[in-house]
């Protein structure tokens, strides 16, 4: 038998993942290689072990949300010194239809949009200064995941499991999950790109309620009850056979057993996705609707190990509030509020939120002036344009300070101009929490040592613990 | 002063005042000298401290943001992207005191301003000459400038020399051998020649990506004639499989796709014709095309095409089958120049885009020199036909049609293009206007913007207006002079008084000589005729103003169209009325609209466009048709070639220095010579395509390598650059590269001299004490066994089963992971903006950018599609049906069968005994089960299959 070290080398010629010996699996000595690879944190003690981003795809409004701005009241309806270009035309200022309070011991303004999520008050982190590069979705979305807008980049999920690997061998590290078909820009939001294929999402759709609807490959519709294990136990002992034939090469190994895994994964993500093994107080407090289940499901998934998941409202870009504002959001708040309220104390409760990074946010926020609605299309209410330039989102858990504001935007909510904080720097401060240098989490590809932060980036260690 | 300073300047575009003011500089520096104690002290005690505690950080020895360092004395001088720092004539109007003023949008430093008395300390010093401590000062070789001269030794770079054959080559033994176990550590002896099955099995599925057939195995084994395996490579090499499995190795090298990515409203995400490419390269293959030329058709085959032989065409599908980035330029060139300078040479250009390559002696100027190249290519709005005058006759009457649909096009285009310039003539008053107080967006990319048609002015033309406004504002332009000197008068009261607006023009027409910049250095002449022309107007306010212009403009128009003379007052200003139609008819006069930027133009606004996408899918559409003559995704030269610009920090829309169209200066003894004709993509395509290019023959021989033995003498097989790995048999790897040229690059051959190799030949038996020493195989002490690629797992899944088609060429009928495809994977559609996950699962290479090589990892995801998913279930029953179609009918005769047509060999009796019980227990639980639902589900030997197909030996190759 060949030792560990030299089975990894080769293996992992060419690919040079930290975490690739968790992802490729043991080759039946398992206890060596998960203690190596999975209690391994690369740079330094993190704060965090897992993330789970939830995107509030389209660009909430931060100024509607969790950024309020009086002066707006008083120019309602009036046309603004500050003019500023975003994709298209917007006009006189526009107040916001919402009202806003504090909440907890901290005194977080939170919108009457979130009066669920404002129960957890003071565990959030809430980033008032960010801002992005277009006032476009498309590479907003990228720029938001991957960390670059146009070019082809790895996504965030891709880059972590890269660096810490999984948990749970029997699940897929990375999830993205969707109800009701892809956003906007689809797989791209969660591609390996140059890292190896292992390291993309694995996207499910959470329309669909069966469990083993939701991963692809994941119940097997051809077999007798009974036959699956007795291939399998045929498999081994072919498999067996030629490789001692072959010196027990390491990598007729590591695939025999990729089966086992395989074998097991059947049941274990049928269990994990199964919402209905959660008992009625927990069901009734996410709410029983698609985005409640999918924070049960999320809540499961990180119970067993996952590290990263993407949580999408829904398919394409729903927040994206051009016109009827008002409408608009009081929907699809009404729809996720109460299952992230659930989720967060969820989570806390079973002590999970300490080492979880919980992101929400948009791709961008939206503008403090009306847009001018495009002809032709009936006006029915006043909406907002994209704002690049400034825009909100907030972090609970995984070490970051709760019932904490950080920067703001100006007088009007137009531009981040205190603290200011651009996507690069979120990213470089989340890879903190998880325990690595953004400046040396990198991959060597085409002659260059690529990393999410490209050549950007600053921790911002006043919203860390 | 130093020289590099002095280039700088005489660069700049604006180099007459840029030289007006070196003069002013030269005695500012000279004056510096007095006095220096004093002010060095100043320098330690205040100054110094501000820039360490705020500017060095990123400007540093560690760390030259934006290409600036201001910890020593030449980085002072030089300055950075933005250009020089300082300006001592006129200290004020800096770029280093306007930066921490936070006056313009360069705001430094970024987060946290100088307070007031560390800006004030700033500005004392550079108002006093700026000295800079002589101790302090370093040598100016520049850090590019050593690395270029250090790498001009570097192994890559110099020619491939073929060094003798070691002493001791065997009669029947390869040079390759006698170069490989020359010298070698006796404990790492090659193992021996592996069995003649396992042999056959491996090369098959190298040279053809399918595996040899139960009759194939048969022949060959029991053929014991000298020449067996000469033949055997023979029929392989010769395989019409052949091309097929090596132009997907190439495709991935090529990033190749059948889609843009993602786009826009209604750009067809689909590429009509980019199956012709990929014909192309399986055909070169298979036709042995000498590897220069396949090099030099994929570069530049529309200009080695001809009526006779249109097929070259296709070949720029290597360039043009890429990511479209929303139709962003410069991302469509930085990928071309990835995939050239990766894809043929090995070396990594595209960091050169934003700074000189910190790692490889590639600048800006070589980055940029090569953009040239690609931004004088065009690609024609629809793919041409790529039908040989031969046989043109046999689609008369699809090219009738198409003919039809082309003139309409192109009506269309006319159409829209007069419309677009008579409607910027007509409202030039709104221009002048909207570009007086539009800010210029310094990141401007047009298709980001969607706009009101109809309403909207065209962003672009004013983008145009805002910058000619702002280069007016800062340099002088004595056209719009006098409409900002007005412009700064209204802007205190809405409407002037008559006489005020005269003493403004009055004071304006005794400037008239005026030839000094005034104090914040800008120009203040102003033309003659412009200013008669607003004194006969008096406008008052800014509306009459801009209208008063957009008249003179249309009395330009007037007399350039002939329908009016030019009047005697004018005449009389011959100078001032030639400086003023100079002005608007010039190239870069913001509302020239040349022909070939008319589709940028267009392509601004929603409706536009999408009007565009409509008449051009018509055309696409008829291309897509079922019996469609070919086409090519083809690329053309631009008919007026425009100079090229290095881009500040790679943003487009700050262009420096001009970059002459070039060749990269390291690989044309230090320094390239300009291109001269067209494009020069040709003489690009010969600079690469050529004997004397050090890259070329051993970037290909490598990866021939590669595809063969998993590794390449150069593990890093698309970077051979000072970072990349050296290779690991200089001598045999410079051979290989000189046997390629010397045989007329045929790639065949070289695929030849591998294979017989003893090497490639021997066993893949791994021996713990080799293993020791040659973990990663380098030295080649074994064979390295490997996976089926996710292509030839498809392929030989279906191969089997009896089920492959093995038609060849034409547009791909089907999806690559779409389960009904039943040709060969090469053949299926690939979606680069929806990749298919199940293929990336199995390490398809994603298609974004060239890969020399994919990853190799075994997941569980993999396994879980082959234990559940209908495609491996279908296979499984396909698989049945032939054996049943062949006549087997006893338990035993079905194993049998089942063992030959998978592994293409016989049960061994434990093997037929375990399968047996297998399929007796199956059967017994069959029963057992009795009124469960039986429909799709596996027969026993359905499932004996199933477990086979799944096997190690099945998906591996020794």
């Amino acid at each position: 038998m060949l030792n560990r070290r030299d089975w990894l080398h080769r293996i992992g010629t060419g690919v040079g993942g930290i975490a690739l010996a968790s992802l490729l699996s043991d080759s039946g000595n398992a206890s060596s290689l998960d203690d190596a690879s999975r209690k391994s944190s690369p740079h330094f003690e993190p704060t965090a072990k897992r993330v789970v981003h939830l995107f509030m795809n389209g660009g909430p409004s931060h100024i509607d949300c969790f950024d309020p701005k009086p002066l707006l009241e008083k120019f309602d309806g009036k046309t603004l010194p500050v003019e500023q270009r975003t994709e298209r035309k917007t006009g006189a200022a526009m107040r916001s239809p919402f009202r806003f309070s504090r909440h907890g011991e901290s005194g977080v303004e939170i919108s009457e949009l979130f009066p669920h999520i404002a129960k957890s008050a003071d565990e959030l982190c809430v980033i008032r200064s960010m801002y992005a590069d277009v006032p476009n979705h498309e590479p907003s979305f990228l720029l938001m995941n991957c960390g670059e807008g146009r070019q082809a980049r790895p996504s965030m999920g891709s880059w972590v499991t890269y660096g810490l690997g999984s948990e749970n061998e029997n699940l897929p590290g990375f999830i993205a999950m969707c109800p009701g078909g892809l956003p906007t820009v689809g797989a791209q939001n969660w591609r390996s790109a140059f890292l190896p294929g292992a390291f993309q999402g694995t996207y499910i759709d959470t329309q669909e309620r069966e469990p083993d609807r939701l991963v692809a490959y994941l119940r097997n519709q051809f077999l007798r009850a009974g036959r699956q294990q007795r291939e399998l136990e045929l498999l081994r002992e072919i498999n067996r056979e030629h490789a001692e034939a072959r010196q027990r090469d390491p990598l007729l190994e590591t695939r025999m057993h990729s089966f086992e895994l395989a074998y097991r994964m059947q049941s274990e993500a049928t269990d994990a996705f199964d919402v209905s093994k959660e008992n009625a107080q927990t069901l009734e407090a996410y709410g029983d609707t698609t985005y409640g289940r999918q924070l049960i499901i999320a809540r499961r998934l990180l119970e067993r190990g996952v590290r990263f998941l993407q949580i999408w409202h829904k398919a394409g870009q729903p927040w994206d509030a051009h016109d009827q504002l008002e409408s608009n959001h009081r929907t699809l708040a009404n729809e996720v509020d109460q299952p992230i309220g659930a989720f967060l104390a969820d989570l806390k409760s079973r002590g999970l939120l300490d080492s979880t990074i919980v992101l929400w946010g948009g791709e961008f926020g939206r503008t403090p002036t009306v847009e001018i609605p495009t002809p032709g299309v009936s006006s029915l209410g006043l909406g907002r344009d994209h704002n690049h330039f400034g825009f909100s989102l907030w972090v609970a858990g995984g070490g970051f300070k709760g019932g904490h504001v950080h920067g703001a935007t100006d007088e009007l909510g137009w531009n981040a101009v205190q603290n200011r904080m651009h996507v690069h720097d979120l990213h470089a401060t989340m890879l903190h929490a998880l325990g690595f240098d953004h400046e040396k989490l990198t991959y060597r590809y085409a002659g260059r040592d690529y990393r999410l932060t490209d050549i950007h980036g600053h921790v911002c260690r006043e919203i860390l613990k | 002063m130093s020289l590099s300073r002095e280039k700088r300047l005489a660069t700049q575009t604006t180099s007459v005042l840029f030289s007006l003011l070196l003069v002013l500089f030269l005695p500012a520096l000279a004056a510096n000298t007095f006095g220096q104690n004093l002010e060095e002290e100043h320098f330690e005690r205040v100054v110094r401290p501000i820039l360490v505690a705020n500017c060095t950080e990123c400007h540093g020895a560690e760390k030259q943001e934006a290409g600036l360092r201001l910890d020593q004395a030449d980085g002072w001088e030089k300055g950075g992207d933005s250009g020089p720092l300082l300006d001592l004539s006129v200290p004020d109007r800096g770029l280093l005191l306007r930066a921490i003023s936070y006056e313009d949008d360069l705001k430094m430093p970024p987060d946290n301003p100088l307070n007031d008395k560390e800006k004030e300390a700033i500005a004392t010093w550079v108002k006093a000459g700026a000295a800079w401590p002589k101790s302090t000062n370093s040598p100016v070789v520049s850090k590019f400038e050593s690395l270029f001269s250090d790498a001009k030794s570097h192994w890559s770079f110099q020619s491939p020399r073929q060094s003798k054959v070691p002493l001791g080559l065997k009669e029947d033994q390869s040079w390759i051998d006698a170069f490989l176990s020359n010298k070698r550590d006796a404990r790492i002896e090659a193992n021996p020649r592996t069995s003649d099955a396992e042999l056959i099995r491996r090369l098959t599925l190298d040279l053809t990506g399918v595996p040899p057939t139960f009759e194939e195995v048969v022949e060959f084994t029991s053929d014991h004639r000298p020449d067996a395996f000469d033949r055997l490579c023979d029929r392989l090499l010769a395989s019409p499989r052949f091309g097929e499995k090596q132009g997907r190795n190439w495709l991935d090298v090529a990033r190749f796709a059948d889609t843009k990515g993602y786009t826009r409203l209604l750009d067809n995400p689909r590429y009509p014709a980019s199956w012709t490419y990929r014909d192309y390269v399986i055909d070169a293959f298979n036709q042995d095309l000498p590897y220069a030329q396949f090099v030099l058709e994929q570069l530049a085959g529309d200009q080695v095409a001809s009526p006779d032989n249109p097929s070259p065409l296709a070949a720029l599908g290597f360039l043009t089958c890429g990511q479209r980035f929303l139709n962003s330029q410069p991302d469509i060139i930085d990928d071309q120049i990835d995939v050239v300078t990766r894809g043929f040479l090995g070396i990594s250009a595209a960091c050169a885009r934003c700074h000189d390559h910190k790692f490889e002696p590639v600048s800006m100027r070589d980055y940029y020199g090569l953009y040239g190249v690609f931004q004088s290519s065009i690609e024609p709005p629809f793919p041409p036909l790529i039908v040989s005058s031969q046989v043109r006759s046999q689609y008369a009457d699809y090219i009738a049609e198409l003919e039809r649909r082309v003139t309409e096009f192109q009506a269309f285009l006319k159409q829209k293009q007069s419309h677009f310039r008579s409607e910027v003539r007509r409202r030039s008053a709104e221009y002048l206007l909207a570009g007086s107080l539009e800010k210029v967006q310094p990141n401007y990319n047009p298709v980001m913007f969607l706009i009101d048609a109809k309403k909207d002015l065209n962003p672009t033309i004013l983008q145009r207006w805002a910058r000619r406004f702002e280069h007016a504002r800062k340099h002088g332009d004595s056209i719009l002079h006098p409409f900002l000197a007005l412009t700064d008068a209204f802007e205190s009261n809405a409407k002037l008084e008559k006489s005020r607006v005269d003493e403004i023009l009055n004071a304006l027409a005794d400037d008239e000589n005026e030839t000094k910049p005034n104090s914040s250095g800008t120009l203040t002449r102003s033309n003659s005729i412009v200013v008669n022309w607003l004194r006969e107007r008096s406008p008052a306010k800014r509306n009459d103003l801009a209208k008063a212009y957009a008249d003179l403009f249309s009395e330009l128009d007037s007399i350039r169209n002939g329908q009016k003379e030019v009047n005697n007052n004018w005449r009389a200003h011959g100078e001032s009325f030639a400086e003023l139609e100079d002005w608007y008819f010039a190239r870069e006069s913001p509302e020239t609209i040349l022909e070939e930027d008319i589709d940028e133009l267009m392509f601004v606004d929603a409706t536009t466009q999408n009007e565009f996408h409509i008449e051009q899918r018509k055309i696409e559409d008829w291309i897509n048709t079922p019996n469609a003559a070919p086409h090519a995704q083809a690329l053309f030269d631009a008919s007026i070639i425009r100079p090229s610009f290095i881009f500040l920090r790679g943003n487009a829309s700050n262009p420096g220095p001009e970059a002459p169209r070039k060749f990269l200066d390291i690989l044309a003894n230090g320094r390239a010579k300009p291109f001269h004709s067209g494009s020069g993509r040709l003489e690009l395509a010969s600079e690469i395509a050529s004997e004397s290019n050090p890259l070329t023959a051993r970037v290909i021989v490598n990866r021939l390598w590669q595809w063969h033995f998993g590794n390449g003498l150069v593990p890093t097989s698309s970077d051979f650059g000072l970072r990349g790995d050296l290779p690991s048999h200089p001598e045999l790897f410079d051979f290989l590269a000189v046997d390629l040229m010397k045989s007329n690059w045929s790639l065949k051959g070289i695929h030849r001299r591998i294979i017989c190799s003893a090497h490639y030949q021997q066993s893949s038996l791994i021996d713990a004490a080799k293993f020791e020493l040659d973990a990663s195989n380098q030295l080649l002490s074994r064979m390295q066994r490997r996976k089926l690629s996710w292509e030839e797992m498809r392929d030989s899944l279906l191969f089997v089963s009896g089920e492959l088609d093995l038609a060849m060429s034409g547009p791909s009928p089907a999806s690559i992971q779409d389960p009904n495809l039943k040709r060969r994977a090469i053949y299926g559609m690939i979606d680069r903006q929806n990749l298919s996950s199940l293929a990336r699962t199995f390490d398809f290479a994603a298609p974004d950018n060239s890969v020399p090589k994919r990853s190799e990892t075994t997941v569980p995801l993999q396994a879980l599609f082959l234990f559940n998913s209908d495609f491996i279930a279908a296979r499984a029953r396909s698989v049945d049906e032939r054996i049943t179609r062949e006549g087997a009918k006893s338990n035993p005769e079905q194993i049998t069968a089942a063992y030959r047509i998978l592994f293409a060999r016989e049960p061994n009796a434990r093997e037929l005994d375990r399968a047996m019980i297998f399929l007796n227990e199956g059967e017994l639980n069959r029963k057992q089960e009795t009124g469960a639902n039986e429909s799709g589900v596996l027969t026993p030997f359905q499932e004996l299959i199933h477990v086979l197909l799944m096997s190690n030996e099945f998906m591996m190759v020794d």
